[in-house]
């Protein structure tokens, strides 16, 4: 109950700053003086109050509330954490982020491709590789002259090129 | 025009050559992500929303009805053979689904959920056609206060019967009622929760959101869950065909199955899961046998599979009579028709009735192009399921990645996607439901519209809420849904505190 229940204290906790910044920053939002009635301002703070409102009662509920409601039956099976296999996941969109603008879309989707492959547990690197390389082509080729959309070919490459 | 006229009408238009190759694609590609898991119809319609832009609009639709409408036929697929659902919607199914494919009767289940489908889809949609021109007289007298309580109900229904607790739904509803917020307000063109960055002004996309909650979110959330990721693939045996005593077993929990799950898509209740529950439960209390619900019992299979299908015709009379959508797929869909800058109401029906009613019957015809599909082609759909599971969601990782990066090619919109991508992974991990943020994310720009019509019409009167009829009585109607759902949970947790 510890882990669990600290977790949704923390949610609350996090709605409650969230809620009190949007209220705050809904404030500043500046009102021209020809808006008479009901500006930009009031139907944010209005969510922002529900914010803090559902973040007090999460907090409560996770520090007060009984360990036999709903919470309760999603505890007895314990999960299997794979942190390693998250982080691999999570290294995916990361190096697409990194590369697509200098190494192109093509190679960014490789690494994609395989890291999220490898999360999921396959263990052979260069397959993945080679299929996502693959995809991340037959793309850039579908949209660059299927399209007219210009995907990245890569910085890099392009000074290969001599383009 | 009467319902037959309209109905005709729809025909003409569906029938043109072009749309019956759009309502083909659309069926297709619906079986297609029902049967892989991780990728349903919300995310695929999002991914399609920037391809399908300079597509003529009655197209569009008529693909995205067959993909809903296909996504729930293939999902039962998943759900007997590997036990895990294609979507949520056949959660039930793969109870008794699954032990009948383990006992080798898994033909006959596909069959019974294949045809289950299809008489729940013809019947809902017929249910559709009739009663949609009703419910737009009834559209036709909301004012904006009373489009605004509609909302409210809406809002109330998706948080408290979706998910495990009605905090949770509405932690996840406001969640996506604030992402809705960041933008240019639509009224006085002040850009708010920007933080001064340019690609903010219009706001976080639906599909940016829908694709990192649902893609990015969904594979985060698996790979750190190493409990979540085995399957195990039972092969189809038996008889390609029902018994006799299979149809004697089946035909009533389809149509029950049919009336259970028509009115709970149709009112703002939420969904497609709901009304699986209920025709199980009945079907179970119905039975002779009630002891083989749960060891195989075909009634498990046909009633949840007829009430999944008819929930998705269900679905659309909210969202093509009021604009109001009741699920994540119908609140994509909404974002389609804005898209096209056409508003879902009353007006829909008069001015683009080729879309609304070519949509209709193009429903109808893509059910029978699904009934082929899903029984004689079956054996060629599961070699989807034979995809390696690294392959599937490296797959969808990289279509999710391209839908985004390649709207408008920019980096801000990748690290969106990667932010909304670990919120979704830790909304799943501690049980917080998905739904709500996205039609939060897309009705609360509008509830704030129609809130704001509502007080300038009534010259700043914030009493106008309460003092029209429709608009009190569906907030009175939203109060209780909430009430009632905590009462419920309050009286599970007394229960199990007692026992």
């Amino acid at each position: 109950m510890t882990g669990r229940f600290n977790a949704h204290a923390l949610v609350g906790l996090a709605l409650v700053l969230i809620g009190a910044g949007l209220f705050i920053s809904a404030q500043e939002i500046h009102v021209s003086p020809a808006v008479v009635l009901l500006g930009p301002r009031l139907f944010p703070s209005i969510v922002a109050v529900a914010l803090v409102v559902l973040g007090v009662l999460t907090i409560a509920s996770a520090l007060f509330g009984s360990r036999d409601g709903p919470e309760a039956g999603s505890e007895d099976d314990t999960p299997e954490n794979d942190w390693p296999a998250f982080l691999t996941a999570l290294t995916g969109p990361v190096l697409f982020l990194l590369t697509v603008e200098t190494l192109g879309f093509a190679v960014a989707t490789a690494l994609l491709f395989a890291a999220v492959a490898r999360a999921f547990g396959s263990r052979r690197l260069i397959a993945d590789l080679g299929v996502g390389l693959l995809m991340g082509l037959v793309v850039l080729l579908v949209f660059s002259y299927g399209l007219g959309l210009l995907l990245p070919v890569g910085s890099v490459f392009d000074s290969l090129l001599g383009g | 025009m009467d319902v037959f006229g309209n109905l005709a009408h729809g025909f003409a238009v569906a029938l043109t050559p072009v749309n019956l190759i759009w309502s083909l694609v659309g069926v297709t590609l619906g079986t297609a992500i029902g049967i892989l898991p991780g990728i349903g119809p919300a995310l695929t319609i999002a991914l399609l929303l920037p391809v399908t832009y300079y597509l003529d609009p009655t197209a569009a639709f008529i693909m995205f009805g067959g993909l809903y409408y296909g996504a729930m036929y293939g999902s039962s697929t998943t759900a007997i053979l590997i036990n895990t659902p294609g979507e949520t919607g056949s959660l039930v199914t793969t109870i008794d689904g699954n032990k009948m494919a383990r006992a080798g009767r898994g033909a006959a289940a596909l069959a019974t959920s294949a045809i289950g489908s299809f008489v729940a889809g013809v019947i809902g949609t017929l249910l559709l056609a009739l009663l949609a021109p009703e419910v737009v007289k009834l559209a036709l007298l909301f004012g904006p206060a009373d489009y605004f309580a509609l909302m409210v109900v809406a809002f109330a229904a998706v948080s408290s019967l979706l998910g495990s607790s009605v905090l949770r739904g509405l932690v996840s509803l406001f969640i996506g009622i604030t992402i809705g917020l960041v933008g240019i307000d639509q009224q006085t063109g002040q850009s708010r929760f920007t933080f001064g960055i340019l690609e903010l002004q219009d706001g976080l996309g639906v599909v940016l959101v829908a694709v990192a909650l649902f893609a990015v979110g969904e594979a985060l959330f698996l790979a750190s869950r190493a409990d979540l990721r085995r399957e195990e693939i039972v092969p189809v045996k038996g008889r390609a065909f029902m018994t006799r005593e299979d149809w004697a077993r089946s035909w009533r929990p389809w149509l029950r199955g049919t009336l259970i799950g028509f009115p709970f898509g149709a009112l703002p209740a939420g969904g497609t899961e709901l009304p699986t529950f209920i025709s199980y439960k009945v079907e179970k209390s119905l039975a002779k046998r009630p002891e083989e619900f749960g060891e195989g019992a075909i009634e498990g299979v046909a009633g949840p599979e007829a009430a999944n299908n008819a929930a998705v015709a269900g679905v659309l009379v909210p969202l093509l009579t009021f604009g109001l959508p009741t699920s994540s797929t119908a609140a994509i869909m909404l974002a389609a028709f804005q898209q096209y800058g056409l508003q879902p109401g009353p007006l829909l029906f008069s001015s683009n009735s080729a879309i609304v009613w070519g949509l209709i019957a193009s429903l109808l015809i893509g059910n029978a192009m699904l009934l082929v599909l899903n029984l004689p082609l079956v054996g060629l759909w599961v070699r989807l399921l034979y995809i390696p599971q690294p392959w599937l969601y490296g797959g969808i990782s990289v279509f999710a990645m391209l839908g985004v990066y390649g709207i408008n090619r920019s980096l801000v919109d990748v690290m969106a996607l990667i932010a909304i991508g670990l919120l979704g992974c830790l909304m799943r991990r501690l049980d917080y439901p998905i739904a709500p943020v996205i039609v939060g994310l897309i009705l609360g720009p509008l509830s704030e519209i129609q809130f704001r019509r509502a007080v300038q019409i009534s010259q700043g009167d914030l009493t106008v809420f309460v003092t029209r009829p429709i608009s009190a009585g569906l907030l009175i109607l939203a109060a209780l849904m909430l009430a009632g759902a905590i009462a419920a949970h309050w009286r599970g947790s007394r229960q199990a505190a007692t026992a």
